[in-house]
């Protein structure tokens, strides 16, 4: 791991590791900027977040807020005065107490009399439009008013930190949305980490985005960039994004799996993302600067890795080998059914066709297809 | 549970055969013996000097022992659900002993520790304390023989509930002691009452410890067992009159708990929802 830099400024800055879970992570969150953090099932998105929360004690590395060292070498500050407070999937809001006062509990911790902490959480609870379940039990509430409730009380302890793990998860589609709203209403401004496995969430709610995998930071950086741009499977598979790896050749790349996809100067226009957005992408792995610029590779050099971003919307399926430039050979995996389109997945390449296409191809696991797309539909960049 | 009244029962005919069998074990000692109460003569029986006595030593001894057993076993239960530490099997099981060590040994450890001649009697002697053959002998050896109920039900119950409700507290800045008070112990209380229960009525049954380390003298360590065993010699009326108080007493005791803990675990007070896991789901299907 590089050093982080020096903690100075604000915001939330953390090295650790804990072997037990194969877990090497560093993170470095600008005060006031949201995070979301996405991956597979055990990529370590709850070890993450227990570092932080105090929960889970790292083996090495060091956990800095707003220039409070919480956790070095020989330093350890417990949970209770990290001022990091934790939203989660459950709302876990105390069986025994009424919504007000799960709201108010973190005032009072604070040592708030009663009364002004109740006076603190009946704000939080409007805030959340939860102001009429202050007298409720939890057992007497809703999934998504308990959610509110939850908010308002991770909110009301005024925390430097918020921490929300999978917050909308549990919850009816029908009341995510609202939740979702409410969230991005609070969390202006705020520095958070959001644990998620929607990409909806890490859209309209984060900042920025860390991928983690197998307990390492695959991808960070600007969400938009992170996901029309991915550099590993996870994350273009959230994007809905075919994602294929190779080496360049002058007017695209060869695959892994040995096809050339060929990207085109207009790429730009209707590849998944903007032009603004190309070529802004470092790759500092083999220490040269080199990006896309309207299509065209620079700096590129022999050995260097490109990714290739296809939409499976954009993808052509074909039984007998249509004439175009970028065409694939592939054999039907399986079959996904996504809204009113079928996803048809193969080894390497996933295509999303209508039900009356996939009848017409007889398409069924095992179906062999030709896949063809134009060099306008791929973006191209380093990874 | 008489959720699926009238419909599907899972369980074999045979087996409510032998319940039945086993439930009359139980039943028939205690119906028998109250049909050998001398109904006449119940109320002198059992209101004579020394049977007052008794009964108020071993209420105000059990209660007094109860007390204790929270006072410890709260805390022993936390440790054990909470934390970990080497040797903390072997711990467990030294605890959890007296439950299946006959009375007697544990009246023997007793006296070896707090006896004239015990471990700890010099010491006690030098401070002018004196255990044995005292009230406060009788505590003890109550309190040792009941505290591993409350340590048990506890420890299970805090297990069941997890830690996902403290970690939450915690981070909302709760010290750890506010979150004992305000969170843990309210979310275990129906188990820390069946717990507390229990070990009530194991002290008010407690025999052979007593016996052995604090004797039987009328009105300071003569409990109300001690005094029937007693009167089983002289008395066999007596003896009879009141081993059925102390049925009743235990009785009104264990019912009590049940009915304030109606799934044994759940409470009315919960959530119905994550809340202690087994108690409030054991409905299942319903």
């Amino acid at each position: 791991m590089s050093g982080l830099t020096p903690e100075f400024g604000l915001g939330l800055r953390l090295e650790a590791t804990v072997a037990a879970r194969d877990f090497d992570v560093s993170l470095d969150l600008p005060d006031g900027q949201t995070v979301a953090v996405l991956g597979p099932n055990g990529a370590g998105k709850s070890t993450l977040l227990s570092v932080i929360a105090g929960l889970l004690r790292p083996d090495t590395g060091r956990v800095v807020v707003n220039g409070d060292v919480l956790v070095d070498d020989g330093v350890w500050v417990p949970p209770h005065r990290r001022g990091i407070s934790l939203l989660a999937q459950d709302p876990l809001l105390f069986p025994h107490l009424t919504a007000l006062d799960n709201v108010a509990f973190g005032p009072r911790s604070a040592g708030h009399a009663t009364p002004a902490a109740r006076e603190i959480a009946r704000r939080w609870l409007s805030e959340v439009e939860g102001a009429d379940l202050a007298v409720r039990r939890p057992a007497r509430l809703s999934g998504g008013q308990a959610q509110r409730v939850a908010i308002a009380r991770a909110l009301a302890s005024d925390p430097r930190v918020l921490l929300l793990d999978e917050p909308l998860a549990a919850l009816d589609v029908a009341v995510a949305p609202t939740i979702r709203r409410m969230l991005r209403r609070v969390l202006e401004g705020r520095t958070a980490v959001l644990v998620t496995h929607e990409v909806l969430d890490a859209l309209t709610l984060a900042d920025r985005v860390i991928v983690l995998n197998r307990g390492r930071v695959v991808e960070q950086g600007a969400t938009s960039e992170v996901l029309q741009r991915p550099r590993h499977p996870f994350t273009a598979e959230l994007a809905g994004l075919n994602l294929l790896t190779g080496t360049p050749t002058p007017d695209g790349l060869v695959t892994d799996e040995g096809f050339r996809v060929v990207g085109s100067r207009e790429a730009g226009g209707t590849a998944p993302t903007g032009p603004a957005a190309v070529g802004s992408r470092d790759g500092s792995r083999d220490g040269v600067r080199h990006g896309v610029r309207d299509g065209v590779l620079v700096g590129a050099r022999l050995g260097a890795r490109l990714g290739a971003a296809v939409r499976p919307s954009a993808i052509e399926v074909h039984e007998h080998r249509p004439e175009s430039l970028n065409v694939v050979r592939v054999t039907v995996r399986d079959l996904e059914p996504r809204g009113d389109l079928i996803r048809v997945r193969t080894e390497t390449l996933s295509a999303d066709v209508t039900p009356g296409q996939a009848a017409a191809l007889d398409v069924t696991p095992g179906t062999p297809l030709w896949f063809a797309f134009p060099a306008t539909a791929v973006a191209i960049y380093p990874l | 549970m008489n959720r699926f009244r009238g419909g599907f029962e899972a369980v074999p005919r045979w087996t409510i055969v032998v319940a039945a069998v086993g439930g009359a074990l139980v039943l028939l000692p205690l119906a028998a013996m109250a049909t050998r109460v001398n109904w006449g003569g119940f109320l002198a029986l059992v209101s004579s000097e020394s049977s007052v006595a008794a009964l108020e030593l071993s209420l105000r001894t059990s209660l007094a022992a109860t007390v204790l057993c929270v006072l410890f076993g709260v805390p022993m239960a936390l440790v054990l659900a909470r934390t970990s530490f080497p040797g903390q099997r072997v711990v467990r099981t030294v605890v959890l002993l007296p439950l299946v060590l006959p009375p007697v040994i544990g009246g023997i450890a007793l006296l070896a520790a707090f006896g004239r001649q015990g471990l700890l009697g010099h010491t006690l002697e030098v401070l002018g304390v004196e255990i044995a053959f005292s009230t406060t002998a009788v505590v003890i050896a109550q309190t040792f023989v009941a505290l591993p109920f409350l340590v048990l039900s506890l420890e299970g119950s805090l297990r069941v509930a997890g830690t996902r409700y403290e970690a939450v507290a915690a981070t909302l800045g709760a010290r750890p002691t506010t979150v004992l008070a305000r969170i843990t112990l309210p979310l275990v209380f129906p188990a820390l009452l069946s717990g507390a229960v229990l070990s009530f009525a194991r002290a008010l049954g407690e025999f052979g410890a007593t016996l052995t380390f604090a004797g039987s003298l009328q009105g300071t360590t003569r409990t109300l067992p001690l005094e029937i065993y007693l009167q089983r010699e002289m008395d066999p009326d007596a003896a009879v009159a009141l081993s059925l108080v102390l049925v009743v007493v235990s009785l009104v005791v264990v019912g009590l708990t049940l009915r304030t803990v109606p799934d044994g675990q759940a409470s009315d007070r919960g959530s119905g929802r994550s809340f202690l896991g087994l108690g409030s789901r054991s409905g299942g299907l319903s």
